[in-house]
């Protein structure tokens, strides 16, 4: 398989192009012309020549008749009516006479020389005709008045053997014209043969160099056609490896969040009886064994205390994706008062001062918008510094979702770990100052992403922080506000 | 005290919650018996005075878990409560469960009250208490010995 570098498309090749139509068309008309003016050419030969050579056998014929009716005449006798027997010749001679002149146009032109002389004989018939046609007369009123000279006979003679010559030097021109035009014709039709040949060659090897071209192009067009199925049937391979790859990750996501819910569900159990009991212990025998006794029993409750949040909140957590309700309308502001009265104890405590500007209606899960909502007022309240936490909410309509922002003027946090504090467990202070799970935020993220949007944090490390997150907006909202 | 006894039947296949509730029920200073079976074949056999449990009591109270082996909290309870003699007894169920669908399904079945276990031990103790206040010293229960 050549290179894919080399895949230049021929599909825009394949179409013969104009020129060579035009040659072979060309050649084709070239041939009809030279076939049609052989034809024309031979058509004209044979519709004339045969004649000719017709009409000066008839001049013959009719000459030697003429002399056979003469010699009658003079043996028997007979005076007058001499005339009417030269009509036949006469006629004879000037049908040759019309032929020639038929064939002069074009004749002469082609054998100058040939023609020109067959004129002239013609010419000269007429005259030895007139003197034959004289001395037979003289001959015959010589006899007629019975002075018998040899003389005129002797002239008579003569003159006939003249015509005659010039008849048999006639009929050698038209036989030499007939056998030269002959020539010519054969000359011609071999030109005409070899022509038509090799146009025929030529418009051949142009359709041949075509054909190849195309064959090429054809072949180069099946090459590009495999190589598109080949392409094609990997993709559709790749596709179906990423969409069974999708499937198997869906799955072992649905599994983990599965596995995360039970695990925790199902951790609570024991870990409830480990609590209850060490708590029992406590109660009955607290003060009763030594002071190393108490601590340990301390360290064991707290542990379990901590590890029985770790599961609740890794519970809540992982009921983000597996317990969600389906998404409706769901009035933010409606959602902001009831945080701000379920936090109304830390609030009281912190002496926040928490503000809004007008809050949307947005499409989301009513409870983990509020868990949301929580979670973050709940961080700004928590990580306050000695000043009483000012807390703002806000929101800016932005295309299809609404961008909420929560103002603090907390602690902040180190801009480092911005994207550290959404993942699940990730604390940046001891418990000690801060107590916790570090699962507040990694709930947070989750629920946002469950709403297909995004959530980050700026900070300013000492002066506060701002939480931003996105939500789709409803259609009602656009029109409301 | 007033001297009321109770009588309370404990279905629960979980020892340590088993210990923790009779703990509980022991520090709230009332007249109690408790007996415990651990799943739902041995706690209708013992309802019905089935052997082994023909001298057991008939409880003025039946605390169930909802999660048993073999015979499951739900299945009893749907047969104490179609059943003319047992019906008359209340029966409190005492789950982990928090999900919805279980709540409902208890109440539909005629439980009298749905407690979910508190994770905590204090609130353990104040269910054990409260079951005092509420079903000894405040409620009237029907009497033992009417058919």
């Amino acid at each position: 398989m050549p290179p894919k570098s080399e895949r230049t498309s021929p599909v825009f090749r394949a179409a013969p192009p104009a020129r060579i139509y035009l040659s072979v068309g060309g050649i084709g008309l070239l041939i009809l012309a030279l076939v049609s003016y052989g034809f024309y050419i031979g058509e004209r030969m044979t519709s004339l020549d045969a004649p000719m050579m017709n009409a000066v056998s008839k001049i013959k014929l009719e000459a030697a008749i003429t002399g056979l009716m003469i010699e009658e005449i003079l043996a028997n006798g007979i005076v007058g009516g001499l005339e009417e027997n030269w009509e036949p010749l006469v006629t004879a001679v000037s049908t040759l006479r019309r032929l020639t002149e038929a064939q002069a146009d074009w004749k002469t032109a082609l054998l100058p020389f040939l023609s020109a002389g067959l004129q002239n004989d013609i010419d000269e018939l007429e005259i030895k005709r007139a003197e034959w046609e004289a001395g037979a007369n003289r001959r015959v009123r010589e006899e007629a008045h019975d002075f018998i000279q040899d003389d005129a006979e002797l002239h008579y003679q003569a003159v006939f053997f003249e015509f005659m010559e010039v008849v048999s030097r006639l009929e050698n021109r038209v036989q030499e014209i007939l056998t030269e035009n002959l020539r010519r014709f054969r000359y011609a039709q071999g030109v005409l043969i070899l022509s038509c040949l090799g146009l025929t060659l030529l418009a051949g090897m142009v359709l041949f160099r075509f054909e190849r071209q195309r064959t090429r192009h054809l072949k180069e067009l099946l090459r590009a056609g495999e190589r598109l199925t080949i392409e094609v049937e990997d993709r559709k391979r790749t596709a179906r490896v990423l969409s069974e790859q999708t499937e198997e990750l869906e799955r072992s996501n649905r599994d983990l969040q599965q596995f995360a819910y039970v695990a925790s569900h199902d951790l609570q159990e024991p870990l409830r009886m480990v609590s209850s009991y060490v708590k029992l212990l406590e109660r009955r025998y607290k003060g009763r064994l030594d002071a190393d006794a108490d601590d340990f029993i301390g360290f064991v409750v707290d542990g379990a205390a901590r590890m029985q949040r770790m599961i609740r909140d890794l519970l809540s957590y992982s009921r983000v994706g597996t317990c969600g309700n389906p998404t409706s309308l769901t009035d933010t502001l409606e959602v902001f008062r009831q945080v701000v009265a379920n936090l109304r104890v830390a609030i009281e405590e912190s002496g926040a001062r928490i503000t809004h500007d007008p809050l949307p209606v947005v499409k989301a899960d009513p409870t983990q918008l509020s868990q949301l909502f929580q979670n973050l007022i709940a961080n700004a309240i928590k990580f306050r510094r000695e000043i009483p936490p000012e807390i703002h909410v806000s929101a800016d309509r932005n295309n299809r979702f609404w961008a909420f922002s929560i103002r603090d003027n907390g602690i902040g946090l180190d801009p480092e770990f911005a994207d550290r504090i959404f993942t699940i467990f990730q604390r940046l202070h001891t418990r000690e100052d801060y107590p916790g799970t570090g699962m507040g935020l990694a709930i947070c993220k989750r629920i946002v992403e469950r709403h297909r949007g995004i959530i980050r944090v700026e900070s300013v490390p000492g002066l506060g922080s701002t939480f931003h997150f996105t939500l789709p907006a409803s259609e009602k909202s656009a029109k409301d506000l | 005290m007033e001297g009321k006894e109770i009588d309370i039947l404990l279905i629960e296949d979980n020892p340590g919650d088993a210990r923790l509730l009779k703990e509980a029920l022991g520090e709230c200073r009332m007249d109690h018996r408790l007996e415990v079976v651990t799943d739902g074949v041995e706690a209708l056999r013992y309802l019905r005075r089935e052997e082994p449990y023909s001298r057991g009591f008939r409880p003025d109270l039946i605390l169930l878990d909802l999660n048993l082996p073999r015979k499951d909290g739900r299945e009893v309870l749907k047969e104490i409560k179609t059943d003319a003699v047992l019906r008359r007894i209340p029966v409190m169920i005492l789950s982990t469960s928090e999900a919805e669908a279980d709540i409902l399904t208890a109440y539909d079945c005629h439980a009298n009250c749905y407690i979910c276990k508190p994770l905590d031990l204090e609130a353990f103790f104040e269910v054990a208490e409260s079951i005092r206040r509420f079903w000894v010293d405040t409620v009237k229960l029907p009497a033992k010995d009417t058919p």
